[in-house]
């Protein structure tokens, strides 16, 4: 096994170009791995296709009285040609396994996150660090993290290619997964999603807007991150940490979900935030003290924006009119809606708050009679939902 | 005209005439016909809608609506896998050749022959129109409980697959006792063409496997009219459980459409190079090893889907026990080219291009089965390319093979070899074209069944829609060889390729039953007059 392994090591490239980014301590041993099975297979492709190119050429059609070599076979050769490879499919297999061992056993001081999926999106939940939820994995760098992942409809896969780690989400029991990152790499623009409603064609015009809070380069996370530095810093002037938004580092990944799930399969995404360890535990505190209220006092559909945001509304709803599984919200107030039944109404605040509160009696034209799934309770807080109710319309408001 | 004038050019396509003569028709050869024709007509809808899915493809950003791209991929994929690869080869050149192979008259069952293509007709007819008006969108797999909770499709879908099944349990059954029972005299199983080998071990899967799709019918049915909790997680049942009956199925079938490729390759390499086959037993006995270890293999769909990691393991190792009869066999036809006169038309031509694509969907399983890599690759466009490369390149390359090959013997017409081999070079480059992006897109992480995806994935995707219009289009090229052949081409002799089985013992279109006498079987299928004995002796 050790020479296997240094073996594959030896083959393995920094940074293949079929690879994506390996930013896991997983990623380096699954590589080494893939490194071993390609060479194998390069081997046996080149010796393969090689002779049977070489054997065409050289021995091409020379006319019907030509004889050919009274060959039936040779039991030499066809015991190399089946021991050989044997014993290279036993060291995949051996390499494999190990490595699978490794990625589903995870060490016991790891942090954990319970993943909840439905369709279309991903929450994430901190049990153990104040039990608060979070749109994006957030997570400290090379700290293990171990994830219990459950899914409230079908069937989801939790994927992240930068940490080589996948698995599948069901809705009958938890399956977990964990992973430790090795570094605060940043993702280019073309490796991430910027929210479930980017719009590709005008990606040059406005690459880093962030239409949707949660979604944008890890800007809420570094901003709680860096205000939550401040305020530390008024009781300890001493304390060491950033206090400018810009200057956070962060490490970004995507997440896609890779279990057909309908519809909306391709937009169900969301990202990994990676902090150092100092700034994860600047980024708990802020998320436990966290209160929508005051933090956007002052500024209804900015509080809007951010239940929006909460109760994952994008993941039909789009912002920039782009089509989704409901309509979308660009423009939509004070517009003329014309229902399934024939009948139709101004989108004016009370529209907009019943179709909330009841999205099946009034469905538009053209999209599923069913409605949407509403939970009121966790987008807004128990005893909150007119505030909230109103706090969307407002922002509805100012998507012109 | 007199009677002995019509016995002179008698042959089973103009024997008889009228619509009734072919549709209720119980001749092997007159079914093996319609049964291709009726399957390149649902292969030409099915590609269709893999055009219009590689449409959408072209940009990041999406053109079609999410629903309907997803009813494009549905639509794609079952026609695909039930409607055209399952019975591909097995129902059009397995029926009409077996019998000419073995010497025999027709199959065992002429009229559960005829049954099992009426049964595929209207299992066709009753599937697309169940898909098409549920507007499934599921993908081919059928998953629970998405099928059953936002779709109730999945009952009629996996109905109309069990029909189809049946058609290919008659169809099987069928072969298994012509090859038993209807060998001409001296066909010893040693001496059985390997096409019969692989069609041989392919009826058992057919026969084997199939009813698992009808237990998986039922269960389903009990859980949704009398609420008894099976696959629903909502009543208390597993939905992993729905995913191990439907590979219990589906992966066998994989070998059901692969295994008559093989067999259609050892025929035409041996022909075409003028040699023996290398290793006759090794092929006929992986071939038959690859039906029995097929079935052990299906948990490797389903390592990720919280099974056990030790059945993952158990399913991993003996996955790899798949590769070792595959790489044989391969191996083998590759020695049979040794030393050989190789002809380079078009039927040969196709067998290359077969080995070059088999040699890649076996390779790239490798990283599939080993269970690490498999977390990476799993659901990516990694694993489309794959199965693309095994599934449809191996088959429909095979089966371009066979169609050539066996052409003169089907229609009793030549084709033309000076624009049959620039088309098969043009198949070849595009075909490869379409699928090597889509390995690496798979591999920097782009997930499948997605109708919208990130920039970085755009050069990739963009090279393989293009790739897949260009194939399409090389399609249209083979089309217009075969119809240029049968309105224009030369009349075939009776032994065009000098071959030594028996089809090639009867005259060419066949006669209606086959053979004039009873023809005997003295020398095996690969013993070439061109091979050189003398070096055989010299050698000893």
């Amino acid at each position: 096994m050790t020479v296997l392994y240094w073996i594959s090591t030896a083959m393995a490239q920094e940074s293949a170009f079929y690879m994506p980014k390996a930013a896991s301590t997983l990623a380096q041993d699954v590589d080494n791995t893939f490194s071993f099975i390609y060479w194998c297979c390069a081997v046996f492709f080149v010796v393969l296709m090689g002779a049977m190119f070489w054997f065409a050429v050289v021995y091409k059609d020379k006319g019907p009285d030509h004889k050919t070599l009274d060959l039936k076979g040779h039991h030499t050769l066809e015991l190399v040609w089946s021991i050989f490879p044997t014993f290279l499919l036993i060291a995949m297999f051996v390499m494999g396994f190990t490595g699978y061992v490794n990625s589903t056993v995870s060490p016991a001081d790891a942090v954990q996150v319970n993943i909840v999926a439905k369709r279309w999106d991903w929450s994430f939940v901190y049990p153990t660090l104040g039990g608060f939820e979070s749109r994006d994995l957030v997570v400290p760098n090379q700290d293990a993290v171990r994830l219990q992942m459950v899914s409230q409809d079908v069937l989801h896969s939790f994927y992240i290619p930068d940490f080589r780690i996948k698995k599948d989400v069901l809705p009958n029991r938890y399956t977990s997964q964990w992973f430790e990152t090795t570094d605060l790499y940043e993702a280019a623009d073309d490796e991430l999603f910027y929210s479930p409603n980017f719009n590709f064609s005008d990606a040059e015009e406005s690459p880093s807007g962030s239409k949707v809070l949660f979604t944008s380069r890890g800007a809420d996370v570094k901003s709680a991150v860096a205000t939550q530095c401040a305020k530390d810093k008024e009781d300890n002037p001493e304390l060491a940490c950033e206090s400018n938004p810009e200057n956070v580092k962060v490490g970004l990944h995507q997440i896609f979900c890779t279990e057909y799930c309908g519809d909306s399969h391709s937009r169900m995404l969301a990202k990994v935030v990676v902090l150092s360890p100092e700034n994860f535990e600047l980024w708990v505190k802020a998320q436990n003290n966290f209160d929508a209220e005051t933090a956007y006092a002052g500024d209804v559909a900015k509080l809007g924006e951010y239940y929006t945001s909460k109760g994952g509304c994008a993941g039909c709803h789009s912002v920039d009119g782009s089509a989704g599984t409901g309509p979308t919200w660009k423009g939509l107030y004070g517009k003329e809606r014309q229902f399934a039944d024939g009948s139709g109404t101004v989108a004016d605040d009370n529209y907009i708050r019943m179709s909330v509160l009841e999205p099946a009696k009034q469905v538009v034209s053209g999209y599923p009679a069913a409605g949407m799934p509403v939970n009121l309770h966790k987008a807004f807080g128990k005893g909150k939902e007119e505030a909230g109710l109103a706090a969307i319309i407002e922002y509805i408001k100012t998507l012109k | 005209m007199s009677a002995e004038a019509t016995h002179d050019d008698s042959n089973y396509l103009n024997a008889t005439s009228g619509f009734k003569s072919w549709f209720m028709t119980v001749d092997h050869k007159r079914l093996g016909i319609m049964y291709l024709a009726t399957i390149l007509t649902f292969f030409l809808i099915g590609g269709s809608f893999a055009m219009l899915v590689r449409y959408e493809l072209l940009d990041a950003a999406p053109t079609l609506s999410a629903s309907n791209y997803n009813k494009a991929f549905t639509l794609h994929g079952a026609i695909m896998v039930f409607l055209v690869l399952v019975p591909a080869i097995p129902a059009s050149l397995g029926n009409f050749l077996i019998p000419l192979m073995l010497g025999a008259k027709d199959v065992a069952f002429p009229k559960l022959n005829r049954l099992s293509f009426h049964i595929y007709l209207f299992g066709a007819l009753f599937f697309v129109t169940t898909l098409v008006l549920g507007g499934v969108d599921t993908g081919w797999t059928f998953y629970t409980p998405y099928s059953s909770k936002y779709g109730t499709n999945v009952i009629t879908a996996l109905a109309g697959a069990f029909i189809l099944g049946f058609s290919s349990i008659l169809t099987g059954l069928n072969f298994i006792v012509t090859i038993h029972k209807m060998r001409a005299p001296g066909m010893t199983w040693g001496k059985i063409p390997l096409f019969l080998w692989a069609m041989y071990a392919t009826s058992l899967i057919q026969v084997l496997a199939t009813p698992v799709i009808a237990v998986t019918l039922v269960l389903l049915v009990v859980e949704r009219f009398m609420g008894i909790g099976i696959f629903d997680p909502a009543l208390g049942g597993d939905p992993v459980l729905f995913q191990h009956f439907f590979w219990f199925y589906s992966h066998p079938v994989v070998y059901v459409m692969i295994l008559p490729a093989f067999g259609i390759i050892s025929e035409t390499i041996t022909i075409h190079s003028r040699k023996h086959i290398f290793g006759y037993t090794a092929i006929a006995g992986s071939s038959v090893a690859i039906a029995a270890v097929g079935f052990l293999v299906w948990g490797h769909h389903m390592f990720l889907s919280g099974q056990s990691e030790t059945m993952g393991a158990i399913f991993s190792f003996i996955t790899f026990g798949v590769a070792v009869p595959t790489a044989i066999k391969v191996c083998s036809w590759i020695a049979t080219l040794y030393k050989g006169n190789i002809r380079w038309n078009t039927v040969m031509m196709y067998t290359l291009g077969f080995l070059w694509i088999f040699a890649i969907g076996g390779l790239t399983g490798l990283p599939l089965a080993t269970l690490s890599t498999d977390v990476h690759l799993h659901d990516t466009y990694f694993v489309v390319a794959h199965f693309h490369y095994t599934m449809m390149g191996g088959v429909l390359f095979a089966l371009i093979t066979g169609i050539f090959h066996w052409w003169p013997k089907m229609t009793g017409k030549m084709f033309s070899e000076k624009a049959g081999v620039p088309v098969s070079i043009f198949a070849f480059l595009s075909y490869n074209l379409t699928f090597i992006p889509q390995f690496i897109a798979g591999h920097r992480g782009m997930p499948r069944r997605y109708h919208e995806y990130l920039p970085q994935f755009e050069e990739m995707m963009r090279l393989s829609s293009i790739g897949s219009f260009l194939f399409g289009l090389s399609l249209f090229g083979v089309l217009f060889v075969l119809i240029h052949s049968l309105l224009k081409g030369e009349k075939a002799p009776q032994n065009p390729w000098q071959g030594l089985s028996l089809e090639w013992e009867t005259a060419t279109p066949p006669i209606e039953h086959n053979f004039e006498g009873q023809p005997i079987c003295t020398c095996g299928p690969y013993e070439f007059p061109d091979i050189d004995v003398k070096e055989r002796v010299a050698a000893k």
